[in-house]
């Protein structure tokens, strides 16, 4: 079954990815495209913006056939960010939980 | 649309962004394009998944109107900003009227604060005998002549103050609302009119 991801999640799914490990673009979006109903042409905007905000920074490296690729690394202001966005968002699970058996999970 | 095809679209689009900006923002899509085919992925799908080049043209550019408010904040930047929707989508077609109404406001609410400001110069001057502007500037209340140049002085030197502080409330508010502005284009997927 694949979710429909809304726009304000995305930015929380790239983060909590980019906080296990840097990635690249298409890493980012094979990883969420195999769970998720993600449109794929977000994904470049949306690194611009969080790179902007700081959250995330940006290294080139040049890969085996020698060509580029862009690396995005977390940054602290990325963890804090992503801190808030656990803290103030319920899990999927919890919210289903809630709605179909009418009480929330411990 | 092939893969060359999305590239030379996108680069058109970029019109208007630096050359730095362009050449940066196609290497994204050429890498991410290099790595889908690597991984399999048909081109053709790869296009169509990634979304209509002028679309995401158009997104990048109120990203960077955004940030270009964030980085200097003055009314050309919030101007840029309110402008750079206008193109969006279908949706921001309706926005369009409440952000043009509110631009207006402020703008009307500088112009009187500004006038607010000319009125108390124009009083202090004639309140200066020497000048002679008394005879061109007079204060009547209900028809009686109350033109004494300390009075007008003093008055004056309120609207003066008045005008000041009042631009000074004004920066202060629109800056406030260009930041909510910024804050609400920055993360709102859905009213950049990303199609899906």
């Amino acid at each position: 079954m694949k979710l429909d991801l809304q726009p304000g999640m995305l930015d929380m799914c790239v983060l909590a990815m980019l906080e296990r490990q840097d990635s690249f673009a298409f890493e980012i979006a094979s990883t969420l495209v195999q769970r998720a109903n993600w449109p794929e042409g977000q994904l470049y905007p949306l690194l611009r913006r969080m790179m902007h905000a700081g959250w995330i920074s940006e290294y080139l490296v040049e890969t085996d056939d020698h060509h580029r690729r862009k690396y995005f690394r977390i940054e602290y202001k990325g963890r804090d960010a992503l801190g808030d966005m656990r803290q103030g968002r319920p899990t999927l699970a919890e919210t289903i939980h809630q709605v179909v058996w009418g009480e929330v999970l411990a | 649309m092939s893969r060359a095809n999305f590239l030379e679209n996108l680069r058109k689009a970029l019109a208007g962004f630096s050359k730095r900006d362009v050449d940066d923002i196609i290497a994204d899509y050429e890498e991410y394009f290099r790595e889908a085919q690597a991984a399999g992925r048909d081109e053709l799908a790869v296009a169509k998944a990634l979304g209509a080049p002028r679309q995401l043209a158009r997104q990048l550019r109120v990203d960077a109107r955004v940030q270009a408010w964030e980085t200097h904040r003055s009314p050309s930047t919030l101007a840029g900003m309110a402008l750079s929707i206008t193109g969006v989508g279908l949706l921001n077609l309706l926005m369009i009227g409440p952000i043009f109404g509110l631009l207006s406001v402020i703008v009307a609410l500088f112009v009187c604060a500004f006038a607010t400001f000319c009125a108390g110069l124009g009083l202090m001057l004639a309140s200066v005998p020497s000048l002679g502007l008394h005879r061109f500037i007079r204060v009547d209340v209900f028809g009686t002549d109350v033109s004494n140049p300390s009075a007008m002085a003093a008055v004056g030197f309120a609207l003066v103050l008045g005008g000041v502080l009042w631009f000074a409330v004004n920066a202060k508010v629109s800056r406030w609302i260009g930041n909510a502005f910024a804050r609400y284009l920055r993360f709102n997927g859905r009213l950049l009119g990303v199609d899906r």
